[in-house]
């Protein structure tokens, strides 16, 4: 891969994951359900439900939770069993029509029990808005003392019209009660799934709006027997049908503009999400109409509440204010008495939002029909598929990152920086904003996914919750009032009903943390902070163990998958090294949170930094047979996690340090202004950036221009550290890594995911996952040759990108290693070995390593009970240094060779290898023989010259 | 691409891994579960009185080991549940189960190992599609689990059956030679 080809890569993975990623968030929507959950189970895996997955015993509950007085001045109530989706998405609202005045207080009670094995106490909330979409009253639930709360929320202000009450979060089984004083217009629904109760509304009328297609009322759990879909007058619309998404039935229906009601017999206790219309079942067809499921007309469309509509109403209004080519002059130079010029440098080039700034208000311009779904968003719709609405929302999910982008270059102070305050950028900034909260669901959710398909309501709301909040918190002391207000209640909306959600992945949690801090820094509401503590601290203390897909193994790396990944790695740093620097600058922070957060940016460095391994053009790269989702080399620029806290860490001083200055032109701070780490490098890259002006870039991005400016902006006071590469004569050892530099070479093996009990999509089992030299850089690099999860299936060995042990069985069966759980043994007088097991081929593999001297000697035993037809050696040599030569000089010799010196590899003359192509161009494979009665295969490698040590600094 | 090796070389080469698995395998890393040495209906039973399991075979040709083989013929109309008598109850310590077969036909027939442990059994299958012996090693990874067991450590019973699992009857022209069941570990 070129330089340009695996920035490009790096790049791409870094923002548009988000839109390559399928339907189903973990990619396997075949998984057999997880124990207890019986074939209903809306998880792929059980973590899916985040802490609320882990309830406690079953809660009978049949009676109201008030008592009678409460029921006399609260008569409305509504009984609920919390039912959880993927992506941990519960929760119960009401709505309710008050014409004459307000209500004054309302009621919510929760009966919970929590699980004998919960990880973290799941966040319960009770949240009033008011007609116009304002949250005016919030009630934490989260560490209630007795199992049974009842509590009355008194509210402070607001005018009659559609008041809302929202229970979200908590425990799968709380039972949750909403009580409500009269009024003969309400209605309760689902936040997504409403659990039926004797009190729900029988048959329960549901509005579906006009313009609106296909309604699916989803019977996530109970009986099929006596349930169906009815006009408002009784005429049959839909009996419950076999439901592709695996619940238990479906009803489907088209009867948009009208009222239709679900009929249920009495005792029907069963879980039901709705899809195509709001999902507000009322105890009549008049309050149906009347509520309108919450929505509101808007512009000639139907949003989906008041705040939605307030937002859809300042981009009708704004939008004629744009300026359809806003100009931005540029100094023709660096200013003379520019100070600091590495933070000024942050917002130009491909991934700073200045030089990008002209594509970003093209490709709005292009959206600016009120009608189109994708209304003020950067959204470019595909050839020949026009914008669609789907189920009310559109088709496709609009970047998370626009209004950042936006956002970053208005809000960077700089005298380079012509947008600085720009009310034109702040405006755009602000569409942007609002085009996802006009499309929100009423209950909050940035929706996406069609659940029609599926049962994961959300995939990708962690990115835009964080994104809206890191804009917010940079501009909202530039916006108009009722922007700012907007804006504000949206955040504090989306992040209550995200509170405690992980979605998928660490990284993905890690930016619903983030949000909460930009959210409590802009607006110092105390529970976002608290959000943040409580959840940041389970994340790193990895409180769902190594077995997990959340959190900081103890090795350093993020669990991404079940594993480390070299591209995810870098977005977890990334916010791990981003809230610290926020979060310890709060006068009251919890030093023992600082603490966390510090040791946690340490053991990730020391971690990646076995994987920074400088070829002798100076680019680092890394091996990525360790990844467990993406083929994104860990070492690699890409997120800045690595490098953000370069003040403060000496190894992350070192891996700024290490990218070498192109001498002339700007090289790859061309894409990542960040790298440039001399003044005259930066100065070079700065002026560039002037000169390209708004339009420097057809693509990219610079909304993590705030964090970078945070950190950044620190005064140094760490020298960077000796890396594993530069220092001599030494061994290390993580928990299933062990690394060594002797006799010339360095040499990384990560063999496991310690503690982990799922089958690993990254390489494990104990073959060399590097081997590098001063003079030839990685010799040997053990890659993923496609997305990791294809390593499950390999039957072709030219997949074989990785070290391992290949070869067939009697029957001609193909067999390979490197999908192993391995351990690893010191060895007496240096070096070690590493010993797995292919349980079902009746094989042991030991690696034994043995640096020192004139190189590494490395014997590989292989034995094998079964009879097999033949077994070899597979060893990936790295192709992708320019110049260099591989060649078998003998059957049993390798020499590997660039202009600084080379590699000899050798083994007995009884086995004669070859050298053949991989399914990667940078990865050849030397094939040896290797015998499977458990004799070594001893191999030595040696250095064949000693270059200067300097001479790739 | 591939360089210039000879195939001869790789070859010669390849034929250096030793075949030896049978005789080194009988030190403490094995477990003898039945040699099939006489009186073979003490080791053996089927699931009816009158009908032996196996019969003895001493012909040089179809003992693999010892003096005699395990005989099931199903033109004798041999039973085709055959129980061990005296299985060991933990399994748990070994890594898989080894044996050795000889077909008279590669007739396809089913044999399926049948591990009873708890409520469940471990279940493999072999399809006999090669004439001649042929040792048999079944990782205890590989055997499936229909119903749920109490886990290697519980074995209660093995058995192997000629019926079942897809194969209604035994094929009328099967005739098998079972030698040397043992437990093996790596």
């Amino acid at each position: 891969m070129t330089p340009a080809l695996a920035l490009r890569v790096s790049a791409s993975l870094l923002f548009s994951s988000f839109l390559l990623m399928p339907a189903s968030p973990l990619h396997a929507a075949a998984k057999p359900p997880p124990p207890g959950e019986g074939a209903s189970s809306p998880f792929n895996h059980p973590d899916d439900g985040g802490a609320s997955a882990y309830s406690g015993p079953p809660i009978v509950q049949k009676e109201s939770m008030a008592s009678a007085e409460q029921r006399e001045r609260f008569p409305i109530g509504q009984r609920s069993r919390l039912y959880v989706l993927g992506g941990g998405v519960r929760g119960i609202g009401m709505l309710a029509k008050y014409d004459r005045k307000r209500p004054e207080r309302v009621l919510v009670a929760r009966r919970t029990s929590p699980g004998e094995h919960e990880p973290l106490t799941p966040i319960a909330l009770a949240s009033v808005f008011d007609p116009e979409g304002n949250c005016v009253a919030v009630e934490n639930f989260t560490d209630q003392p007795s199992g049974v709360e009842v509590r009355e929320i008194p509210i402070p202000s607001g005018r009659p019209g559609i008041w809302r009450v929202s229970f979200s979060g908590g425990r799968r089984g709380d039972v949750v009660e909403i009580r409500l004083p009269g009024t003969s217009v309400w209605g309760v629904r689902g936040e997504m799934s409403l659990t039926f109760d004797g009190d729900t509304p029988r048959p329960a009328y549901l509005w579906l709006p006009p313009g609106g297609g296909e309604v699916m009322v989803g019977l996530e759990s109970g009986s099929r027997d006596g349930v169906r879909l009815e006009t408002e007058v009784g005429n049959a619309l839909a009996e419950p049908t076999d439901d592709p998404a695996g619940r238990a039935g479906r009803l489907v229906a088209e009867a948009p503009g009208s009222v239709c009601r679900l009929v249920t017999p009495d005792g029907f206790e069963g879980a039901v999400t709705v899809e195509g219309a709001p999902g507000l079942f009322c105890p009549s067809a008049e309050a149906a109409r009347q509520l309108q499921g919450g929505m509101i007309r808007s512009g000639e469309r139907w949003v989906a509440g008041p705040l939605q509509a307030r937002a859809r109403e300042w981009m009708l209004a704004n939008v004629p204010r744009l300026e359809s080519e806003p100009k931005f002059e540029f100094p023709k130079q660096i200013p003379a008495d520019l100070e600091h010029p590495e933070v000024h440098v942050l917002a130009f080039q491909k991934y700073g939002p200045l030089n990008t700034l002209g594509a970003q208000i093209r490709v709005q311009n292009r959206n600016l029909d009120p009608q189109s779904p994708y209304f003020c968003t950067n959204f470019e719709p595909k050839e020949g598929e026009p914008p669609r609405w789907v189920h009310l929302r559109p088709e496709r999910l609009a970047g998370p990152f626009q209004a950042g982008d936006f956002a970053a270059a208005a809000g960077f102070e700089s005298p380079v920086n012509p947008a600085f305050r720009s009310a034109e950028i702040v405006r755009r900034a602000t569409l942007a904003a609002f085009a996802h909260v006009s499309n929100m669901q009423g209950d909050d959710l940035l929706r996406e996914n069609d659940l029609f398909k599926g049962r994961y309501p959300v995939t990708h709301c962690f990115f835009i919750y964080s994104n809206l909040a890191l804009a917010y918190e940079e501009i909202h002391g530039q916006l108009e009032p009722e922007a700012r207000a907007i804006w504000r209640e949206a955040v504090l909306a989306i992040g209550d009903k995200l509170a405690d959600h992980q979605a998928y992945e660490s990284n993905q949690w890690a930016h619903v943390m983030e949000g909460h801090l930009y959210v409590y820094l802009a607006t110092g509401e105390a529970r976002f902070r608290r959000f943040f503590e409580r959840t940041m601290t389970a994340y790193l203390d990895n409180t769902y163990g190594p077995a997990s897909k959340f959190g900081q193994h103890p090795a350093g790396y993020f669990l991404e998958e079940f594993g480390p990944d070299g591209n995810y790695d870098k977005l977890n740093s990334f916010v791990v090294s981003a809230v610290y620097e926020a979060y310890r600058a709060i006068p009251d922070a919890d030093d023992v949170l600082v603490k966390k957060l510090h040791q946690a940016i340490e053991r990730n460095l020391r971690f990646t930094s076995f994987f920074w391994l400088p070829q002798p053009d100076g680019e680092v790269l890394s091996p990525t047979a360790i990844n467990c989702r993406t083929t994104g080399p860990i070492g690699a620029p890409g997120f800045p996690g690595q490098f953000l806290p370069k003040a403060h860490f000496p190894l992350a001083a070192a891996r700024f340090a290490l990218t070498p200055d192109p001498g002339t032109g700007i090289g790859p701070a061309g894409t990542f202004s960040f790298l440039a780490n001399n003044e005259a490098w930066i100065r070079r890259t700065l002026a560039d950036g002037l000169r390209k002006g708004a339009d420097g870039y057809s693509g990219g991005s610079g909304t993590w221009l705030p964090v970078l400016r945070r950190a950044y902006s620190q005064p140094s006071e760490a020298d960077p550290a000796a890396i594993p590469v530069r220092e001599s004569d030494k061994e290390w050892e993580l928990p299933g890594l062990r690394a060594f530099n002797r006799g010339g070479i360095y040499g990384v093996v990560f063999y496991d995911v310690t503690g982990a009990t799922q089958t690993l999509k990254g390489i494990t089992g104990g073959g060399p996952t590097a081997l590098w030299s001063p003079a030839t850089g990685m010799f040997i690099a053990s890659m993923q040759a496609a997305a990791p999860a294809e390593s499950l299936r390999i039957t072709d060995p030219a997949a074989l990108t990785f070290a391992c042990v290949y070869g067939k069985d009697e029957d001609g069966g193909f067999f390979h290693s490197g999908k192993e759980r391995a351990e690893a043994q010191a060895q007496e007088g240096g070096g070690f070995v590493v010993t797995s097991r292919l349980e079902k081929r009746l094989a042991s593999l030991a690696w034994k390593y043995e640096p020192g001297g004139d190189g590494l000697g490395l014997a590989v035993r292989f034995k094998s009970l079964k009879p097999l037809r033949e077994a070899r050696l597979n060893l990936p040599v790295f192709n992708r240094i320019p110049g260099v030569k591989i060649e078998l000089e003998k059957p049993n010799r390798l020499v590997f060779r660039t202009a600084g010196g080379g590699i000899a590899i050798q083994w007995p003359e009884n086995a004669p290898g070859e050298l053949s192509d991989s399914a990667l161009p940078t990865v050849r494979r030397l094939i040896i023989p290797i015998p499977y009665d458990g004799s070594d295969l001893r191999l030595s490698i040696t250095p064949l010259s000693t270059p200067s040590t300097t001479a790739y600094r | 691409m591939k360089t210039s090796i000879k195939a001869a070389a790789i070859a010669l080469a390849l034929s250096f891994p030793a075949l030896m698995l049978h005789g080194e395998q009988k030190d403490d890393s094995t477990l003898l579960l039945s040699g099939f040495e006489e009186p073979i209906a003490g080791q053996w039973r089927s699931n009816h009185e009158t009908i032996p399991a196996f019969t003895a075979e001493s012909d040089p040709e179809r003992v693999k080991e010892g003096t005699t083989s395990g005989r099931w013929d199903a033109t004798a109309r041999s039973n085709p549940w055959l129980f061990l008598k005296e299985t060991p109850r933990d399994w748990s310590g070994y890594d898989g189960l080894s044996f050795w077969l000889y077909a008279e036909n590669a007739n396809h027939q089913l044999i399926n190992l049948n591990v009873t442990s708890g409520e469940g059994y471990y279940l493999h299958q072999i399809r006999v599609d090669w004439t001649g012996w042929k040792q048999i090693i079944v990782a205890l990874g590989e055997f499936k689990e229909p119903r749920k067991t109490n886990g290697w450590s519980e074995v209660s019973a093995f058995m192997i059956a000629l019926k079942g699992w897809g194969q209604e009857e035994p094929s009328e022209d099967t005739i098998l030679f079972f030698d040397d069941l043992r437990l093996i570990k790596l």
